[in-house]
């Protein structure tokens, strides 16, 4: 789950500084090789000699997007050739990442600090690598020449870098033309790539400065202002530093956006978050001081579309909902309502799937700070500093299960902040997922039990369930009405 | 006394006491030495001879704080409904009502139209919202043309606290409006009043006496920092902190203080009460006569402007 804190064109621009090797270049195409091409191209851009009297390269890079030119990337990248690396990101967020003594390392406001293991180290030293063409021979030792192509009435040679990456070389010049491979993706490999648009010398060195890019569906224009030997901006930051001391000694905690995708992944999975269309659960809530039991039947559908209703006795029926436009609830006591943004929805019953997946786009910055038990539970307890100026909420998540055990949260409601602590467990395989079966809560020091009857996912809800109310229609007609 | 009422006298000490501790809304406990008060009644109760006895104990501890609130309800008033509600005037009349760990009692609704042309509702508990919301907005759409409406809430002990903001939503049109505030151990809480729909434009006028208490002091005090609405009668009886009812597991119940509560104007009503605008006594004259002076003063405001 590390590529989730990874800045996702990152990867792309690193592999995009592909400047190639050495060597002459027959002419004959019955003896073109992968070594021949790409050992021209090396000597087409500035020759061996010159590249590798370069020991670092710095690239500003800034990306826009095709459709309607907003920036969507902006980092210093700066690479060596002893394989130390910084990279600076500007936009999407703001991180820094890379490589220093074989360790690779990730620091974002957003999660703080993170230490790359795995695959995803070697990819990143693979990377933090300057002028990789050097070494083609050993990065790519299966290097092949897979043919001559005719792109946009232009010969180009075709070579297999590797099962999953191939470039282009134009046949006449011998300059790269374009590349394609592929990244991991939270969907699944997804296809990168890009042709060269402009090239520009730099210290006697032909670099592409200007490229389109792509990633799926998504395009972009990348610009690159180059310059090499300046080593000053690699650093390992002191967060780094320190954090490298606390796993030497076994107290390093692990990243919480890396907790916080275990718990999905460990739920059911992004893709399975992605496809849940329809929730419906009903169960009983408990008012434990009183031994008062409420019947709560609950609906959810995409589109934001939500249904609860619980029956409290002495109290009546506590309704709230969302056709995906209007927010509305009603009660006896309150009677019916449209609901402003900030209030809170609901018990938590259904889930907002879409929350799930996107829960970043609602959170500011990430912190795990400590591992605490819980209940006879070994958790992390992970702080979560939402956008705007709701307060921080606190997670525990179980270290062994990867679930979520407890949350605290202060609920915005109409009426103030509401206190609410939620504590998840019996976790049931339901339709691909794991969904807690009971939930307690203490809210406001009152305290409560919902117990989960039967949960009912991905299948057919009659949309009529999500209509409003027709004196909650009536409101937000003339709601409508009054701002005209 | 059994063994085993002795081991649950105890627990319900130690549960009342913990609770106490934990969630009176003064931090401070009055002041006093809380542990102090845990160690010298804790062998009263393990000599206690009776379950009067128990219970005398526990009210004397819980007196200490001076604050409204707290009882001690015996288990044999959850055994025998009714027998421990205010008797309505007809003790037929009203319906047997439930609420947590509230007693059974009896709920009654009146609402009339006076000769003056004023709309009379009085309700005596704040309980029951779904029987006791509908016929008070149905009541008050009958009194849509009427010049005011009485709202006599003498005798009414208060109930579910956010009935009062119900109830303020039918007076007020004005969003963003709020009764007071609760401030809880956890948190601080507003009694926000959501307008409703259509609400009634004409005057209010709110009857109290000495029995008013709780949710009827807060819906009353705020109506009245409002302005919307003019309390006529007399004091009320100043008992306004938001509480819960556990039961203790020697089966009585525990009544206790969760909040402190602040009017809109910031006065506290806790001790204090809400002062009518115009004070009126019933006389033993009155009474005899069947001649309700709060009704008539509030009726004559009413019509009389």
């Amino acid at each position: 789950m590390t590529w989730l804190s990874k800045p996702r064109t990152t990867g792309l621009l690193l592999i995009s500084l592909v400047v190639l090797c050495i060597g002459g270049f027959a002419d004959n195409t019955s003896q073109v090789t992968a070594a021949t091409v790409l050992d021209r191209y090396v000597r087409v851009t500035g020759g061996a000699i010159l590249w590798h009297a370069q020991k670092s390269e710095t690239d500003d890079i800034e990306g826009r997007a095709l459709d309607d030119d907003r920036i969507v990337l902006r980092a210093t990248i700066t690479t060596t050739r002893s394989g130390d690396s910084v990279s600076a990101v500007h936009v999407p967020q703001e991180a820094t990442e890379g490589v220093f003594k074989g360790t690779a390392w990730a620091v974002s406001r957003f999660s703080g600090v993170r230490i790359k293991h795995g695959a995803e180290r070697d990819e990143a030293i693979r990377d933090s690598r300057m002028l990789e063409e050097g070494d083609w021979r050993s990065i790519y030792p299966h290097a092949q020449f897979a043919g001559i192509e005719n792109l946009n009435g232009q010969l180009r040679y075709k070579i297999q870098l590797s099962s999953q990456t191939a470039e282009w070389f134009d046949a006449d010049g011998g300059l790269l033309v374009r590349r394609e491979t592929s990244e991991l993706s939270p969907a699944g490999p997804v296809a990168v790539g890009f042709t060269v648009e402009r090239w520009t010398e730099h210290a006697g060195l032909k670099q592409p400065s200007s490229l389109l890019a792509w990633r799926g569906d998504f395009h972009y224009r990348l610009t690159l202002n180059t310059a090499y030997n300046n080593t000053s901006r690699l650093w390992l930051p002191v967060a780094v530093s320190e954090y490298l001391v606390a796993e030497r000694a076994g107290t390093a905690l692990p990243n919480a956006e890396e907790i916080i995708e275990r718990h999905i992944y460990e739920s059911g999975g992004l893709d399975a978050f992605e496809n849940l269309k329809t929730q419906r659960i009903t169960g009983t809530l408990t008012f434990l001081s009183s031994n008062t039991e409420a019947h709560v039947d609950s609906f959810a559908s995409d589109g934001g579309r939500y249904y609860q209703a619980v029956d409290v006795p002495g109290l009546g029926l506590q309704e709230e909902g969302s056709d995906g436009a209007v927010s509305w609830e009603r009660s006896p006591v309150l009677g019916p309502r449209i609901k402003l943004q900030a209030d809170h929805n609901g018990l938590g019953v259904t889930l907002d799937a879409a929350q799930v997946v996107g829960w970043r786009q609602s959170i500011a910055e990430v912190r795990t700070e400590a591992r605490e038990q819980m209940d006879g539970h070994d958790c992390y307890r992970v702080r979560l500093m939402p956008r705007g100026n709701s307060p921080a909420l606190m997670r525990w998540y179980d270290r062994r299960s990867g679930l979520l055990y407890r949350t605290s949260i202060a609920l915005a409601t109409n009426m103030g902040a509401l206190p609410t602590l939620m504590t998840f467990e019996e976790y049931r395989d339901v339709a691909g997922f794991k969904w807690p079966t009971r939930v307690r809560m203490v809210v406001s020091g009152q305290n409560l039990l919902f117990s989960v009857g039967d949960i009912r996912l991905n299948e057919p809800i009659e949309s009529a369930v999500f209509d409003l109310p027709v004196e909650v229609k009536q409101i937000a007609e003339k709601k409508a009405g009054d701002l005209l | 006394m059994t063994p085993r009422e002795k081991a649950d006298n105890i627990a319900s000490f130690e549960l009342l006491w913990h609770t106490v501790r934990d969630q009176h809304p003064d931090p401070k406990l009055n002041g006093l030495n809380w542990q102090e008060i845990h160690d010298s009644t804790l062998p009263l109760i393990e000599n206690a001879a009776s379950m009067e006895e128990v219970r005398d104990i526990l009210r004397g501890v819980v007196a200490k704080l001076e604050a409204s609130h707290y009882s001690i309800i015996p288990s044999e008033r959850y055994d025998v409904p009714s027998a421990a509600s205010p008797a309505p005037a007809n003790p037929l009349e009203g319906t047997l009502v439930h609420f947590g760990n509230l007693p059974e009692s009896r709920l009654t609704f009146e609402s009339r139209l006076l000769p003056g042309g004023a709309g009379y509702i009085r309700f005596n508990e704040f309980l029951d919202p779904a029987t006791i919301m509908p016929k008070f907005e149905a009541a008050l759409k009958s009194f849509a043309k009427a010049p005011g409406i009485i709202l006599d809430l003498r005798g009414n002990p208060g109930g579910i606290g956010v009935m009062a903001m119900g109830i303020a939503g039918f007076f007020i049109d004005k969003p963003g409006q709020r009764l007071g505030e609760m401030k809880m151990r956890q948190t601080t809480l507003q009694f926000v009043i959501f307008p409703r729909p259509e609400t009634y434009a004409g005057k209010l006028a709110i009857l109290l006496d000495e029995g008013s208490a709780s949710t009827t002091e807060i819906l009353a005090g705020g109506l009245q920092d409002l302005g919307r609405a003019r309390i006529f009668g007399t004091r009320s009886m100043g008992a306004a902190l938001p509480s819960d009812i556990i039961r203790l597991p020697n089966g009585d119940g525990f009544q206790y203080a969760q909040a402190s509560y602040t009017s809109v104007s910031g006065k506290i009503l806790e001790g204090n009460g809400v002062t009518p605008d115009a004070v009126v006594h019933q006389t033993r004259e009155s009474v005899l006569a069947d001649h309700d002076l709060v009704i008539e003063a509030a009726d004559n405001w009413i019509t009389s402007h």
